[in-house]
């Protein structure tokens, strides 16, 4: 029962993230370190098939959704709070 | 230890390719400072080179633009051209930028343990956006542009004479503004966003905070 609830969840945020990379245009490219570079259906199908990169592109689609939500980009002191030694 | 700048600057795909020509406005300003650059291009940006300039020129700031991983940094075709536990040792008393994935995580550590000033870099995957079409000038690739500039003002910092937590934030601010323009004024660049986030999320400075150039 819990299996079913994760991997159903885990279904919509796929769809959720794919939602969100439908919306980059077709005519642009993305790198991704030694991963190599990708078009937005490429990507689409990586986070479909759930490879390395495709779960990369869910982490950081979700941690975005996060910091969003948190209002991150409107505090000023945000990148002086950033700096890690 | 010598007021020098080392930069490396392979180009053999897509992503080496926008980072020699952007890193390469860096190497300008360098020189139009009256810097003296070890500009290690293309083939030149091997092993050997890289080894013979940090031994014998003992430059005090190196600039390394390549593929990575969190021990190590590549430059032209791949080849490794400093793995920690190896040839680290070369980078001490040094200040470094490493725009290149992961590095920071290990390398960087490493190499603060063994005696680098700063270390100054990704602790994850470096991620941009570039438009193909533009990829014969990629300085005038504006969306390219919006990820790369940021990350090359913590060597303009330097060369200004700013600290290593200054060229630090400076950048983070260079993101933030990047996204703040466009959440208010390019609503069709909306989608750059979580990706311009996780750069500045990921961009991270290891040793010396008032280490200067």
């Amino acid at each position: 029962m819990e299996e079913k609830r994760t991997e159903k969840l885990s279904e919509e945020i796929k769809e959720l993230v794919i939602e969100r990379l439908e919306a980059m245009p077709s005519d642009k490219k993305i790198s991704i370190g030694a991963d190599g570079d990708f078009t937005k259906e490429e990507l689409i199908e990586r986070v479909k098939k759930e490879d390395n990169v495709g779960k990369k592109v869910i982490q950081i689609q979700l941690e975005y959704l996060r910091l969003m939500k948190e209002g991150v980009f409107y505090e000023k002191s945000f990148t002086d709070n950033q700096a890690q030694i | 230890m010598k007021r020098a700048l080392l930069i490396t600057r392979p180009k053999y795909d897509d992503t080496t390719h926008y980072l020699f020509y952007w890193a390469g406005k860096v190497k300008e300003t360098a020189e139009e400072k009256g810097v003296q650059v070890f500009n290690l291009d293309k083939k030149r940006a091997s092993r050997k080179e890289v080894e013979s300039i940090l031994d014998k020129q003992k430059p005090s700031l190196v600039f390394f633009n390549g593929h990575g991983n969190s021990d190590l940094i590549t430059g032209q075709d791949g080849e490794v051209i400093i793995k920690a536990g190896d040839n680290e040792y070369l980078l001490r008393e040094k200040i470094v930028y490493a725009f290149s994935c992961k590095s920071a995580r290990e390398l960087g550590l490493k190499s603060v343990e063994n005696g680098v000033r700063a270390y100054l870099g990704y602790d994850d995957d470096f991620i941009f956006f570039y438009d193909p079409q533009k990829a014969s000038r990629p300085l005038s690739d504006e969306i390219a542009g919006l990820f790369l500039e940021p990350s090359n003002q913590i060597v303009v910092s330097f060369l200004k004479g700013h600290s290593s937590i200054d060229a630090h934030i400076k950048t983070k601010s260079l993101f933030l503004r990047n996204i703040q323009k466009i959440l208010t004024s390019k609503p069709t660049e909306r989608y750059l966003i979580p990706w311009l986030l996780w750069d500045m999320q990921h961009s991270v400075l290891v040793g010396d905070k008032t280490s200067r150039f």
